[in-house]
């Protein structure tokens, strides 16, 4: 077990020469937490890692690790460990060389780094491969020799940059729940990057969500799902995404363009409505659909409509029970989520 | 290669050219030096003698072969470490992109475009002991520097002139070869704890090994050979035949001695010194060399 720091992130910026990639940013990762960075490619949550981690220099603010101001200090020196997506295995070392890099070059003893390199290939699960070159071994042999570099110096933060995106579908499954249990067992405050968000969901116990170098909402997976901050979370969260349906209030329903009634509600003036594909119930007396096509998936059938303005809206239902074309939407006041149109933030509770 | 070149003659017809070069070009000549040191050659034409191993035996037993194999050892030995070493200081700054390095590789090339004579001839101003660089030190310590004298002083410069004529070529490949080494493995080091220098050793010297071995294998062969037009126009050999490379002694003994068969004889031995030399790379060093990234 590992002492966990905290990193707060006061005001920190990066511009690359005029360009800004980050404006300034206001964000504290709990000691100790599992937080997650999503977000779509080039949205800044690599580059914010790579300032954390002092990769790259910050253009402006603070970063404080564990109450220590580390700005400045090159990456040796603000005890972060990282994984990278290429897991950066250094190819003229063997395994256990790779792992005991970092101890070697912190100048521990022979004997002693032996035991260390063994715990930690014990911890991360890798066997007798230690005498083996990075090309000798397997994706997912290289990405445990990775981890294993990573947690032999019992690191307080950890840093993930996508690490499972180079792995196959089933491999990046198991792997995912062996990082929340390595977590588990090791506390240290661990950052992770990914633009997958069922790697989001299930490993993270705070999550944040950038956008174009902006956090766009802050929370927990629940959070994150069942009230999305912004529009932008709305349609990046969930699979398939959620339904955003431009529509007009007056007051006591919410109208399409064509002035079809959608859903019953107070509030007045544009909007967004967004609703889940998994939270549509049908209505014989609602909007009605003309289905466009469906993507039957076995434990449950996705179907797309077209309202009769021409926008689209998606329906999940279960397996063998297809939505019968004569249904017409209904959408249970609960379930549905309101974005201001212009600005695409959320309304209301 | 059967379903490239489908009829035979033709890959056999591609390669003629090349092949009837090096035969005229390359081992003509080292038949022909192997030939004639077996046999005593009349300068002037008129037949040869076969003479069996005299000729070896008598620049064996010569005193000026010997201290001109030496030289040209010591020339090899430093002049191809320090025609590694600076342009691998230089392209691991280069590598570092710091300031400048944009345009300093650019110019760092540009020596490889002058012929070993002409750089010979620069080099002869610029060490001059009473109007080039060093004149200023001979005003304040009389005679301390004068390559027309002192033996150290002309091998010194013939060592400058060859490491500065080294440096393009070398700095290019080692450059190259840093350029290939992948940047995640600078950032995962230095989160490992590895400073600057330290990377340079554990990561960029091992994996640019490659380019290291064939630098050095190119430059020690080029060393022995290629000093000739260096020492030709800056020393021609002296003063006191401390420049007398074995290359050079060959070129004045045949040339200007009319001893063919004795330059001859030396030509093979250097021959079978470089021989040796690249064999010893090959065999020991190149073992130690993975390519594999």
């Amino acid at each position: 077990m590992t002492q966990a720091a905290e990193i707060a992130l006061k005001g920190v910026a990066k511009r690359f020469g005029t360009t800004e990639v980050l404006p300034p940013l206001d964000l504290t990762f709990t000691a100790g937490a599992f937080t997650v960075i999503l977000g779509p490619s080039g949205c800044g949550k690599s580059t914010l890692l790579n300032l954390i981690a002092g990769l790259e220099a910050v253009s402006g603010g603070e970063i404080e690790i564990g109450g220590r101001k580390v700005q400045d200090l090159p990456p040796r020196e603000r005890g972060c460990a990282m994984v990278f997506q290429s897991y950066a295995l250094y190819p003229h070392m063997t395994a256990g060389d790779n792992i005991g890099y970092p101890l070697k070059v912190a100048g521990v003893p022979r004997r002693e780094r032996m035991a260390r390199i063994a715990e930690a290939a014990r911890v991360v699960g890798l066997g007798d491969y230690l005498a083996r070159r990075p090309s000798e071994l397997s994706g997912g042999q290289r990405q445990r020799v990775a981890i294993a570099r990573a947690i032999v110096r019992a690191p307080q933060v950890m840093l993930f940059d996508e690490p499972l995106s180079n792995l196959d579908a089933l491999l990046r499954h198991e792997t995912r729940a062996e990082l929340a249990d390595l977590h588990r067992r090791i506390g240290a405050t661990t950052v992770f990057v990914t633009h997958d968000q069922a790697e989001a969901l299930t490993l993270a116990d705070q999550i944040v969500v950038m956008n174009a170098g902006r956090v766009e909402q802050i929370g927990t997976p629940a959070d994150i799902y069942h009230r999305p901050a912004t529009r932008f979370v709305a349609s990046f969260i969930g699979h398939p995404p959620m339904s955003l349906i431009a529509a007009t209030g007056d007051g006591t329903w919410l109208r399409l363009g064509d002035g079809t009634p959608l859903v019953a509600s107070t509030h007045k003036g544009a909007v967004l409505a967004g609703v889940r594909p998994e939270a549509v119930v049908l209505d014989a007396g609602g909007a009605s659909l003309v289905p466009l096509h469906r993507e039957d998936l076995g434990s449950h059938i996705v179907q797309v409509f077209r309202l009769p303005d021409g926008q689209k809206v998606a329906v999940q239902s279960p397996a063998g029970r297809p939505v019968p074309t004569d249904a017409g939407l209904g959408i249970a006041e609960h379930a549905l989520h309101l974005f201001d149109a212009e600005t695409g933030v959320r309304l209301g509770s | 290669m059967l379903a490239l070149f489908p009829q035979r003659w033709l890959a056999f017809a591609l390669v003629l050219p090349q092949t009837l070069l090096i035969a005229l070009f390359f081992y003509l000549p080292v038949y022909l030096a192997f030939y004639w040191s077996f046999t005593l050659e009349r300068p002037f034409g008129g037949g040869s003698e076969f003479v069996g191993l005299q000729n070896y035996a008598r620049v064996l037993a010569d005193p000026e072969f010997w201290r001109s194999l030496r030289l040209t050892f010591v020339f090899m030995v430093i002049g191809s470490t320090l025609a590694i070493v600076i342009p691998l200081i230089l392209a691991l700054a280069a590598d570092r992109h710091i300031r400048l390095s944009q345009p300093a590789r650019n110019i760092l090339v540009w020596p490889k475009g002058v012929a070993g004579a002409s750089i010979g001839l620069v080099f002869v101003f610029i060490f001059n002991p009473f109007l080039g660089l060093l004149a200023p030190l001979n005003a304040v310590f009389p005679g301390i520097w004068n390559p027309r004298i002192d033996g150290a002083d002309a091998f010194t410069m013939i060592v400058v002139a060859h490491v500065w004529g080294g440096i393009p070529f070398n700095f290019v490949v080692l450059l190259s070869g840093l350029q290939a080494v992948p940047q995640v493995l600078h950032r995962a080091a230095a989160l490992d704890g590895a400073g600057p220098w330290r990377r340079v050793r554990d990561v960029q010297l091992p994996l640019i090994a490659p380019q290291l071995f064939l630098t050095f294998a190119l430059e020690f062969t080029e060393s022995v050979t290629g000093a000739f037009g260096l020492i030709d126009s800056m020393t021609e050999g002296g003063p006191g035949g401390s420049t007398t490379l074995l290359v050079y002694k060959i070129y004045v003994d045949g040339f200007r001695g009319y001893d063919l068969s004795g330059a001859a004889t030396q030509t093979a031995l250097l021959m079978i010194f470089v021989l040796i030399l690249t064999a010893f790379q090959f065999l020991v060093l190149e073992r130690r060399v993975r390519y594999e990234r």
